[in-house]
């Protein structure tokens, strides 16, 4: 059982490095924690099963979906954000702001689904199971982990290795200087929500069909245990928040195996205070690390 | 001349008997409040749905006498105890509110009855939680209390199906489903059950892997899952994926008396019992004519908690019908008469609705079993 549950919690931890990457890359552009990002990854698995449930291509559905996160979020940025980060000290009130679309998108959700728990329809993905060594792995999780690893190994080379991603890590290190030597840092911040909005909307719809169920609550427990992975991961750090995300997964199915998963979130929470009692700016380190760069 | 005259007389004499009955008719007021959104909005959206569908019914069939209509409005405690005290206090003063159907459930419904009581306010809270009732005697239970319901499924799951282990998955964050788990727990530990594992879930949970994989590993005779429909249909869909004996016996309360159930489950919750108020689609001439307008309204079947709100909606007219019968339509009439229901016909149970002594509600529960996607009558 033991490495079943660590292969559940892979699995799992690896959604959430999906949801947790957007996050920590729209706080470590902007110092800005935005509290709709569970809604946005709500969305996203709602325009795909409703673009599903239309007659469009599952595959077709899943793009659809990521392109309308992702402009989403760039409509959270420009109505929610902008106009506070122009004032300045736009921390607190951005924070209360995103909470105000958070709600805003969970209730239109609400009105939308009737309050009803969807579902993909049967056979939206094969139902596929294998033995390997003792494990039971589906089909589905085996596209996930390969979905995920190559969504996050993109993500990093288009950080580190392309003149946008350069673009970003300047932003973040020192907007005004950035500023300075041409760099759009407006641009810098759609593209950032649109990547992480695209990358939540993806989320959403894994773990829809994942798990087989559509709420417009869904958001929320993912959005807490974003906290935890941003936390112990380093906050701003792309590496920590992937690793956070599968001890985090991980930690979270053993949990429920081998102790009474009552206790599961005080574990979780435990387990953040340890961190931030040995490591006070989580396992990665410097609070100023914001995507491969340093604020300064 | 003398006709058109007698013609003048009869149509002034017709005017005036209008006017003077709509003279007399009677507005009574009340309100539904019910979790429309938040934690609790999967059970109060749905009762307020059947309510409202009710409450429209019996106007239209004149329930409330000649001319005399229920006035009705639905509010949301949006499953938050500040929310719901603001609502119930600004409710209690307007003083032609003769009384509240809701809130919902939980430490909400438990606050709303509070207030009510101090402003001698009658409430009929969706809850089955008995502390509602000890809070005072305005506040009231629509739904039956888990010593009415769980004996019905702890029996057939001691006695009938003679299970010697089981493993219960419940909600941890609702007071209502904890009470109903609890309850199952006791009965069937007192019947020579034994619990291998109890495990919690949220209600917003939706990732089982890890639960399911710990009980499919583990050794039972059943599993209890006593979640929300939705929920519980994933569950079991969960575990059966994670490789669970196709021989272990599935059960479930009554939430799972829901079409979404099955929508929900497929062929995996084929074979699982429950308990049911509500037999979806209806088992009588009254229960398939609400199945029947529901869907009809709503576009979608109805569940437990609509034919419950539905069913609640019956008993606070016929309360509010007597105490205006009485000549004693005010706060305090419609609360002795709603203490006083016996045999109000309702769609869901086995038994028209009564409140005892005690006040506490009974009208039966069936023990039910999924068959080739339907919900049907478990075998003896």
């Amino acid at each position: 059982m033991l490495t079943q549950q660590i292969l559940n919690g892979l699995v799992s931890g690896s959604v959430y490095a999906l949801f947790s990457l957007g996050f920590t890359l729209i706080f470590g552009v902007q110092k800005l924690l935005n509290f709709a990002h569970g809604a946005t990854f709500m969305a996203g698995a709602f325009i795909a099963y409703y673009c599903t449930i239309s007659g469009l291509p599952f595959v077709m559905a899943i793009g659809f979906s990521m392109l309308a996160t992702g402009l989403i979020a760039i409509l959270i940025d420009l109505i929610a954000f902008r106009t506070l980060r122009k004032r300045g000290n736009a921390e607190f009130p951005a924070l209360v702001s995103s909470i105000g679309v958070d709600l805003i998108l969970v209730s239109i959700a609400q009105q939308v689904s009737n309050t009803q728990v969807l579902n993909f329809p049967f056979g939206t993905f094969p139902i596929q199971f294998y033995d390997i060594f003792g494990l039971r792995i589906s089909l589905l999780q085996i596209v996930i982990l390969a979905t995920v690893a190559v969504l996050v190994a993109a993500l990093i080379f288009y950080l580190k290795k392309t003149t946008f991603g350069r673009q970003v890590r300047a932003v973040a290190t020192n907007e005004r200087a950035a500023a300075l030597l041409g760099v759009n840092a407006q641009s810098v911040y759609l593209q950032t929500f649109f990547i992480a909005g695209a990358l939540a909307g993806l989320a959403g719809v894994l773990i829809g069909l994942l798990f087989n169920s559509i709420q417009f609550l869904m958001g929320e427990p993912y959005m807490l245990r974003a906290f935890v992975v941003v936390v112990i991961g380093g906050l701003g750090s792309v590496q920590g928040a992937i690793i956070a995300s599968l001890m985090l997964g991980v930690a979270q199915s053993l949990t429920v195996a081998y102790l009474p998963s009552g206790l599961t979130d005080a574990i979780i929470f435990g387990l953040l205070f340890l961190v931030l009692l040995v490591r006070p700016n989580g396992l990665f380190g410097d609070i100023n690390a914001v995507a491969g760069g340093t604020r300064q | 001349m003398k006709t058109q005259s007698l013609m003048l007389t009869a149509t002034s004499a017709a005017a005036m008997m209008l006017a003077g009955a709509s003279a007399h008719a009677e507005d009574y007021k009340a309100v539904i409040l019910q979790s429309l959104t938040g934690g609790a909005a999967f059970i109060g959206k749905n009762v307020a749905d059947g309510a409202v569908l009710a409450a429209e019914e019996l106007n239209e069939q004149g329930f409330f006498g000649e001319g005399n209509k229920l006035v009705f409005s639905v509010e949301d405690d949006a499953t938050d105890r500040t929310q719901t005290l603001s609502l119930i206090t600004r409710l209690a003063a307007d003083p032609a509110t003769l009384m509240v159907m809701g809130p919902t459930s939980g430490s909400v419904a438990l606050a709303g009855a509070n207030v009510a009581n101090e402003r001698e306010f009658p409430v009929m809270t969706t809850t089955n939680s008995m502390e509602v009732l000890e809070n005072g005697p305005w506040s009231f239970i629509m739904t039956q209390p888990a010593s009415i319901t769980m004996p019905f499924i702890a029996d057939y799951t001691a006695e009938t199906l003679g299970v010697e282990t089981c493993a219960v998955i419940g909600v941890k964050d609702n007071e209502a489903y904890v009470a109903l788990q609890r309850m199952y727990e006791d009965l069937i530990t007192e019947a020579g059950v034994e619990i291998v594992s109890n495990d919690g879930v949220a209600l917003a949970d939706s990732d089982f892997s890890a639960l399911a994989t710990k009980v499919a590993s583990s050794d039972q005779d059943c599993v209890f899952v006593g979640t929300p429909a939705a929920q519980g249909a994933n569950i079991i869909l969960q575990l059966k994926q994670a490789g669970l004996d196709p021989d272990t016996a599935i059960l479930g309360h009554n939430a799972f008396a829901s079409p979404t159930f099955i929508e929900k489950g497929g062929a995996a919750v084929e074979g699982v019992y429950l308990i049911g108020a509500w037999v979806p689609g209806g088992d009588n001439e009254f229960s398939s004519a609400f199945a029947e307008n529901f869907e009809e309204k709503m576009g979608f079947p109805a569940d437990e908690w609509n034919a419950m709100g539905y069913s609640g909606m019956q008993v606070v007219a016929h309360a509010i019908r007597d105490a205006a019968e009485a000549g004693n339509a005010t706060r305090e009439g419609v609360r002795d008469a709603l203490g006083e229901q016996k045999d109000v016909p309702v769609v869901v149970g086995t038994h028209t609705y009564t409140l005892d002594e005690e006040r506490v509600p009974f009208f039966g529960m069936k023990v039910l079993q999924v068959k080739d996607g339907e919900f049907t009558v478990a075998p003896e």
